[in-house]
């Protein structure tokens, strides 16, 4: 599975951050590729570039207020959810979402 | 090395409750002259505790506040004597605490960076395991060095 990210949180200064590091070390775990944007404090970071969204087989967006350029997503398969899930529970997130895009194709 | 902690680390900090904790921090943030006022900094930390909460997991926790009587970005570290109650993601108990001091104005951009960078290390478990059993502040500064988190 190929996994684009965006993490935004309410201050921008420590759950956008743990969120797409745990994203990307759930993902590693899993075999899987990712590549995560953060929008926080300082600026977008680790921009997405337009062959890593078409790449992608799912959008993740984990924030708790709302991520620029969300139009970028146009078309994608997006599951929204809270830092705190992608900071909790990553590996599961993955695997759940998975599992339904399997049986959606 | 880009060091925000400078003093304000204390790895045997004698308090008894989170709030304890987060006032006990700001005083030493203001004797330190990091912060102008630790009235109007501890009252900025609450307001982000109020929004959801700030332990992470395996004891860890990351406080923050965004004020303008903050002079500079910084990081001030507590580990306590013994464990808080603290609304944590996996439910256990405080016993250290990275509270990430933030400018309202003036913010250097390369400071930010090095606030997240601590926050995605303290993710690594062991990193976390490290950090926990240190009680050098130097060695415990090398840890944080060597995770890419200053």
């Amino acid at each position: 599975m190929k996994i684009v990210g965006v993490t935004a949180c309410t201050v921008g200064i420590a759950h956008t951050y743990m969120a797409r590091e745990k994203l990307i070390s759930a993902a590693e775990n899993l075999g899987m590729e990712a590549h995560v944007e953060t929008q926080g404090s300082a600026g977008m970071e680790n921009q997405l570039t337009e062959q890593h969204i078409k790449d992608a087989d799912i959008v993740i967006i984990a924030a708790d207020v709302a991520i620029t350029g969300e139009d970028r997503f146009h078309g994608k398969a997006v599951v929204k959810v809270p830092t705190n899930t992608a900071i909790q529970t990553p590996e599961s997130l993955l695997r759940t979402i998975q599992k339904k895009l399997q049986v959606a194709n | 090395m880009n060091d925000l902690i400078k003093d304000n680390i204390n790895l045997h900090a004698d308090v008894k409750t989170r709030k304890e904790a987060l006032y006990q921090m700001s005083v030493m943030l203001e004797k330190n002259d990091v912060i102008s006022d630790k009235d109007a900094f501890y009252a900025a930390v609450l307001d982000r505790e109020a929004i959801g909460p700030t332990g992470m997991e395996n004891g860890i926790a990351i406080p923050h506040g965004e004020s303008d009587v903050v002079k500079d970005a910084a990081i001030a570290v507590f580990k306590t004597n013994q464990d808080l109650k603290w609304d944590s993601l996996d439910g256990k108990p405080i016993k250290l605490i990275f509270m990430l001091v933030v400018p309202t104005q003036h913010r250097d951009v390369n400071h930010l960076k090095i606030l997240s960078h601590l926050s995605a290390a303290l993710t690594h478990k062991d990193v976390q395991q490290q950090l926990l059993t240190e009680n050098n502040v130097t060695d415990f500064k090398k840890i944080l060095e060597k995770s890419g988190g200053m």
